[in-house]
């Protein structure tokens, strides 16, 4: 769907034909309006199906604060996306982050303050070694971060013997993703935030531009004399930091470490981009596609659990849901 | 004024002197062209210019002060932009975005894209040029994506501009554009190194040319002395000695009665992206050479005939049967192989194994295959190509002119009539060239069919029967060997004055 100057009209009489037909193509590029159609239609569907229940600030809130996690590992994934790389390491990221923070508190007492910067350093720590391994040691992402995870799982059993710490844990970090002001958690407005921060980064700095075009063509960003190598490194380390944050949101929420907390986060962050860039982005990842992603998953999950269905349909639903949306784009780009 | 002048550039790799104490001078108002064979050292000149290579020696000035170029940024720094041949640029951005990429208005980290779009237009404007700055650069014809690449250079202060060769693979009206923004750019006082194989263009537009071979300058061309003969004279060298043919062209004709006996090779009024109506006929025994630059649309020809492309119009026939898709050449037997031969073997396998490839039906029984059966099936063509010694090595421990023998012989597996070959001795010594040659006249003799492409006249004079040339993806000359030159070849392929006007 090129929008270049289309020839002139053949026959005076298909005139009117061509502008609706123009007029109903203008529509189907719209990506946001239809974006916000698909929405409609879902939450719709499910408020008829579910009046009482499904459209209630009560049940929106309750899905934006589950879903807080699920949302800022999206974001971080997008930026990884964008540069054209991906990253197999940050479930375990989350799992070590969420551990140190926890230990931090449980047997040195340190305050929930310093727990969580730490947690998110030592993200960003695994995302650097990410980021060096695949821009300077050429390693394929695939493996570089897989080893990397690895590493961290490692490390992370290691420091907590594979137990469950549950003891000695201060309220606040709890509140942290508990107490509600101005009518959510910190974490949710956090989370809030971030979404509003990465979409500022992507489309309106000149890191975000950097990212894009490392993307598209890394040589023309090396020929603008930018190092390709720090930005793909800078990508890795925003995946990292968010990894290290999911870790203290998981943890908090849970009231306690368990071991492989992180497992299970790891593809459902990679639906949600993808389906956010096949339905909004016509296949191109972006922080705003990503979101809408992340809220049909969510708001679909929620409404078939609501109407008792059982996990393993909804599971194969939203697969269903997901390759249907990437072939259509695909074929759609191919056009 | 700007003036960029560098002297005495030395860079060897090992023992091969690329560039022996090479030297140029740019003006600013001045179109410098800069001519030579592949492999003349032009490229690496610039790259010494950008900071992408380090010269062994080099005195570059820059209006006067010494110079040093030691990374792309110091070049950069110093308003010395490079635009490539291939149009490296994100091409899913907007035209604003491209322009001002790495150097956007804004505060350095936030952009200010009103400003921008502003500063692209007006920049656009004053280029003479009607471009919607918000259109992605995907959806722009290729001469305003190198336009768009021109008003880059130009937003990154570039006061000195080399361009290589801005206009390969465009068509007339395209380089009519390109080089009316770079008359342009002179008037603006910019330093302008212009690239080309095309002469027709050098003349047109170039002040002065200067030419190299083996890393030296060997002419100086000053403005009013450039001619179509000096031209010409520079790439080919002074003394015209081909020797030839090797090929016992007696027992070609001799065969002439069973080479009319099989089918030929027929394509009629092809066209595509860049060819534009092209008749050509291959008869067995007889080896055909295309001549052409990048971009005149040979290589979309070998695509074509070897079915990978189909035709925007015309059809390729080989008797009554008509080549559609990969699968139809194949089953009329038109064997293909592309100028990368990375891109047709399997570099960690054994040779044996690239023989097989594409036979593999042939080699195996229901589907099942063994070593023992392929290697008995390879063992005609092993003995005939003489890579017994090497069968069982990996491919990618070959060197390139076995690499490409073993590629042919993998084609002959298939039993093809027709073989397509694109630059089959690119990077292969010349022992190792005149090998494949006669094992191609061998070839010839029993009664296949040989299409070869390529932009190096001496081997197309040495190899072929008959020589056609592309130019602008038409047929702008066809010779037999007897008649070629050197000389009309080159002179046909770059499309200068004197070579049109003898047509």
């Amino acid at each position: 769907m090129s929008t270049t100057m289309s020839p002139s009209a053949p026959e005076l009489t298909s005139d009117r034909a061509a502008a609706s037909r123009s007029r109903l193509k203008q529509v189907a590029t719209n990506r946001p309006a239809i974006a916000v159609l698909f929405l409609v239609l879902l939450v719709g569907y499910f408020k008829l199906r579910l009046p009482d229940t499904y459209l209630t600030t009560e049940n929106m809130k309750s899905v934006l604060t589950q879903q807080s996690t699920l949302i800022i590992l999206a974001l971080g994934v997008t930026f990884v996306l964008v540069i054209g790389e991906f990253d197999l390491s940050f479930a375990s990221t989350i799992g070590l982050a969420g551990g140190i923070a926890i230990l931090l508190m449980s047997k040195h007492s340190t305050s929930p303050l310093v727990a969580i910067l730490a947690a998110i350093a030592v993200g960003g720590a695994v995302g650097a070694v990410n980021g060096i391994a695949v821009a300077w040691g050429r390693a394929p992402a695939f493996i570089a971060t897989l080893a990397a995870g690895s590493a961290a799982t490692g490390i992370e059993q290691l420091l907590t013997d594979n137990n469950t710490i549950s003891d000695n844990i201060p309220t606040s970090y709890l509140n942290f993703t508990l107490q509600e002001h101005l009518g959510l958690p910190w974490s949710t407005w956090l989370t809030l935030l971030l979404v509003v921060v990465a979409i500022f980064i992507m489309s309106f700095t000149t890191f975000g531009r950097r990212l894009r075009a490392t993307g598209l063509n890394p040589t023309a960003v090396s020929l603008a004399g930018i190092s390709v190598s720090l930005v793909r490194l800078s990508a890795f380390v925003a995946l990292g930091l968010i990894a290290g944050l999911a870790g203290v949101l998981v943890t908090s929420q849970g009231g306690s470490y368990f071991p492989n907390s992180g497992a299970g986060l790891l593809l459902p962050p990679y639906s949600a981009v993808f389906l956010g860039a096949a339905i909004v982005g016509r296949g191109r990842f972006s922080p705003g596609a990503t979101v809408f992603g992340v809220a049909f998953i969510a708001l679909l999950e929620r409404g078939l659990t609501m109407l008792d269905q059982k996990a393993a349909v909804i599971q194969l639903i939203e697969g269903a849901v997901l390759l249907a949306a990437v072939v259509l784009a695909r074929q759609e780009r191919k056009q | 004024m700007t003036s960029l002048r560098a002297e005495g550039v030395v860079k060897r790799y090992g023992d091969a002197v690329v560039l022996d104490h090479a030297a140029i001078e740019l003006e600013g108002g001045r179109v410098d062209g800069l001519i030579g064979r592949n492999g003349a050292g032009k490229s690496t000149l610039v790259n010494v210019l950008t900071g992408r290579v380090a010269a062994d020696a080099a005195t570059v000035t820059l209006d006067g002060q010494p110079l040093d170029v030691h990374k792309p940024a110091d070049a950069l720094a110093a308003g010395i932009v490079a635009v490539p041949q291939e149009l490296v640029m994100p091409m899913d951005m907007t035209v604003t975005e491209v322009v001002t990429f790495g150097a956007e208005p804004g505060s350095g980290f936030v952009l200010a894209r009103r400003r921008a779009e502003r500063g692209v237009r007006e920049l656009m404007e004053s280029l003479g040029l009607d471009l919607d700055v918000r259109a992605r650069v995907r959806d722009l014809p290729v001469s305003w994506q190198k336009v768009v690449l021109l008003a880059q250079a130009l937003h990154r202060d570039a006061r000195v501009l080399i361009l290589d060769e801005p206009t390969a693979a465009m068509n007339a009206e395209d380089c009519d554009r390109v080089m009316g923004v770079v008359r342009r750019l002179r008037e603006r006082g910019l330093a302008i190194l212009y690239i080309s194989h095309r002469f027709d263009e050098v003349e047109a537009l170039c002040d002065r040319v200067t030419a190299m071979a083996d890393g030296r300058v060997i002419d100086v061309m000053e403005s009013g002395e450039v001619t179509h003969d000096r031209l010409v004279t520079a790439i080919t060298g002074s003394e015209v000695t081909v020797e030839r043919p090797a090929r016992a062209r007696a027992a070609a004709t001799a065969s002439g009665a069973a080479r009319s006996e099989g089918a030929s090779l027929r394509a009629s009024g092809l066209r595509g992206a860049r060819l534009d109506g092209v008749d050509l006929e291959v008869a067995p025994g007889e080896v055909v050479g295309v001549a052409g630059l990048p971009g005149s649309g040979v290589e979309e020809l070998f695509q074509q005939l070897s079915g990978r492309a189909r035709p925007a119009g015309g059809t390729i026939r080989v008797g009554d049967d008509a080549i559609n898709n990969a699968a139809s050449a194949k089953r009329l037997g038109v064997g293909f192989l592309p100028a990368s031969r990375a891109a047709a073997a399997l570099p960690s396998e054994p040779v044996i194994e690239n023989l097989a490839l594409p036979a593999l039906g042939a080699c195996g029984r229901r589907g099942f295959i063994t070593t023992g059966a392929s290697r008995r099936r390879a063992e005609p063509i092993v003995d005939r190509l003489s890579l017994a010694p090497v069968a069982d090595r990996r491919m990618g421990q070959l060197s390139g002119g076995n690499q490409q023998r073993v590629l042919v012989g993998a084609k002959l597996l298939a039993s093809p009539r027709f073989l397509l070959l694109e630059d089959p001795t690119v990077g292969v010594d010349v022992a190792a060239r005149a090998e494949l040659h006669a094992l191609l006249w061998s070839l010839a003799d029993e009664g296949f069919g040989c299409v070869v492409g390529s932009s190096d006249p001496e081997e197309l004079l040495e190899l072929c029967d008959r020589i056609v040339v592309f130019r602008r993806g038409r047929v702008v000359a066809s010779w037999t060997a007897e008649e070629a030159t050197e000389y009309a070849l080159v002179g046909a392929m770059t499309g200068s004055a004197a070579a049109s006007a003898a047509q």
